[in-house]
């Protein structure tokens, strides 16, 4: 793999969390 | 419909086929029609694949779910990211050095020929049944909508497509998805300010989504580890990881697209879009939907959202008990919507005893709603003898036309063909493909000239489209439609990722462990179907994994192994 597909997946992962975490955070919201 | 939607829609369908024609003269050979010469952008490639993936199906289908259920089966695409990331670690590498055409060209380079035809022969059967699904979701819309019968929907939806597939190739495909995709996200978009607008004047959107979350349809998380549930935490990112690596990485319709980038860095950018943007994306769909279920809150709103259906009942031998439950509903929707709005002023005004006691309220009526709504669909059941019967997927397509402003009403129209068309195409392509490569070119006509792959070529996507709008017109009689398209696959796709996770993962695996273990596979989830409720995200992953363990344990023993000194491509 080199850096910047490493990279790409890091950048990937962080924002799917990020994502999830909001999702979570309009679901408690307005529940 | 107004004049104007109906010419949107006529000029849509022309444009898309011009379009999709003017790519004809750089599909003259066999790599341009079929590879797009591998020379396409791994943006455009990117959006060519998500459209394929958002059928009418989706916008029918996952809206109607989005106004019943609410957003819980956003948990369906939480695996999806890592699916994309595990993808472009491992299968797109192989797939791209390879130089194949299919996907199940590799098994034949890595395992043997019938390894390579079976595979390739379960998509063809597996895609063209559920092709014929995707064709049949526009045509159950339009000919309730607008008075089309379905037959006559299935051929405006399908041939239009044939023919630019037919003759511009995966150019044409994936050019005119780019299109098809901003026309649909615009009709989402428009469909949302549509809705936010049309509520009462008093209902702000944050009020508006904290009816809908009060009924838990907001709930994006649920914890809890149900394997007869596909809509969990656990399913979307366990099981369905397992179901968006087989997709996306052996199906011919996805694999296909990623060949047509340049390099392996292309593919990935273009699989990783999906990574970015398919979470957001379904949450937009699903949205549409819940803010359907406030706006109709707020709104007078038919009993069943199936007119046509509607008026057999008002007319039919069970016609009194019918009126009789579109009065109780009446009543009911007329309180819940009472109950709404004293929440919201009590909310305006911090009174938070009147809040609870609305809220206890508005549940109830909810509760009320759809216990006199599910009557009301058992009625239709007993009336008309289908036990699949189910109004969901006329929720959007219903308000479509009768709450939207003319021009909207054709441009969402106009989305939903596109939405059906891009599908189609990219489908019939890859089917052509692994039809003409994986058995005409293989077993049939090996020494042939380009000019005649190309022409046979033509044929096999013309064959494939017409067989595809037979299917249709049948399929347009079944139930949820989105159930079957995804059960349609899932009989196969976790056995076909256990093949290819040998293939790249187990370099002492032989083919005759992979023919067997492909075989165990399959019976596996035929077994899971017929003797458990287990959901079919989990097929995958156990189907998956039986081909795994038994194309190992088969290598281990197999008398005709070969010695193999890596692990292909």
């Amino acid at each position: 793999m080199t850096r910047r597909a490493t990279s790409s997946y890091l950048r990937v992962f962080i924002i799917w969390v990020a994502v999830l975490g909001l999702l979570y955070a309009f679901q408690q919201y307005f529940s | 419909m107004h004049p104007v939607d109906w010419a949107i829609i006529a000029i849509y369908l022309v444009w898309i086929v011009w379009d999709g024609l003017r790519l004809t003269k750089r599909s003259h050979e066999l790599e341009g029609y079929f590879l797009g010469g591998r020379s396409l952008p791994w943006w455009a490639v990117g959006l060519s694949v998500m459209a394929t993936q958002l059928s009418a199906i989706t916008m029918i289908g996952t809206t109607g779910q989005g106004f019943n259920d609410g957003m819980r089966f956003l948990q369906f695409y939480y695996a999806l990211p890592l699916a994309m990331i595990a993808l472009s670690v491992t299968l797109v590498p192989f797939f791209h050095n390879a130089r194949v055409y299919t996907a199940y060209e590799y098994l034949e380079k890595r395992f043997d020929a019938k390894t390579r035809a079976f595979t390739s022969l379960l998509f063809l059967v597996s895609r063209s049944m559920s092709l014929g699904v995707v064709i049949s979701a526009p045509a159950v819309v339009l000919s309730v909508v607008i008075g089309l019968s379905v037959t006559q929907t299935v051929l405006v939806t399908a041939l239009p497509t044939i023919v630019y597939t037919m003759f511009g190739g995966v150019q044409a495909v994936a050019w005119t998805d780019v299109k098809q995709m901003v026309l649909i996200v615009g009709g989402l978009l428009a469909a949302v300010v549509v809705l936010i607008v049309g509520l009462p004047a008093d209902v702000s959107l944050p009020d508006a989504l904290r009816i809908a979350g009060s009924t838990g349809r907001l709930q994006t998380f649920d914890f809890t580890f149900d394997i007869t549930n596909q809509y969990t935490f656990w399913s979307g990112t366990i099981a369905a990881f397992f179901l968006f690596c087989s997709y996306f990485g052996t199906d011919q319709s996805q694999v296909q697209r990623y060949l047509t980038t340049p390099s392996v860095a292309a593919a990935r950018e273009s699989l990783l879009l999906s990574a970015y943007w398919k979470i957001p994306l379904q949450a937009l769909v699903l949205l549409v939907g819940v803010l359907m279920f406030v706006f109709y809150t707020f709104t007078p709103r038919p009993l069943l959202f199936d007119a046509r259906q509607e008026k057999a009942m008002r007319e039919g031998p069970r016609a009194a008990d019918f009126a009789a439950l579109e009065r109780r509903f009446e009543a009911a929707t007329a309180s819940r919507a009472a109950a709404a709005a004293v929440m919201t002023r009590a909310r305006t005004t911090g009174d938070a005893q009147q809040l609870a006691t609305a809220g206890e309220q508005f549940k109830a009526t909810e509760a009320q709603t759809r216990a006199i709504r599910g009557e009301a669909v058992n009625l239709v059941k007993a009336v008309t003898g289908d036990a699949n019967y189910n109004d969901v997927n006329y929720v959007f397509p219903t308000f479509i036309t009768t709450r939207m402003p003319v021009g909207v009403v054709g441009l969402l129209i106009a989305a939903i063909f596109a939405a059906a068309m891009s599908t189609i195409a990219g489908e019939l392509s890859a089917l052509s493909t692994a039809s003409v490569i994986d058995f005409y070119r293989r077993f049939i006509r090996p020494d042939a000239s380009d000019h005649h792959f190309l022409m046979v070529s033509r044929l096999a996507t013309a064959f494939w489209g017409l067989l595809a709008s037979v299917v249709a017109v049948f399929a347009a009689q079944l139930g949820s439609l989105i159930e079957v398209v995804n059960r349609f696959g899932s009989y196969f796709y976790g056995s076909i990722l256990g093949v290819f996770i040998l293939a790249i993962g187990f370099p002492r695996a032989t083919s005759n462990g992979a023919f067997v273990g492909l075989l165990a596979g399959m019976s596996s989830v035929a077994a899971l179907i017929a003797f458990t409720k287990v959901a079919f995200l989990w097929h995958n992953l156990i189907a998956a994994v039986a081909v795994v363990v038994v194309g190992m344990i088969v290598s281990a023993v197999d008398p005709f192994a070969r010695p193999r000194t890596g692990a292909g491509a």
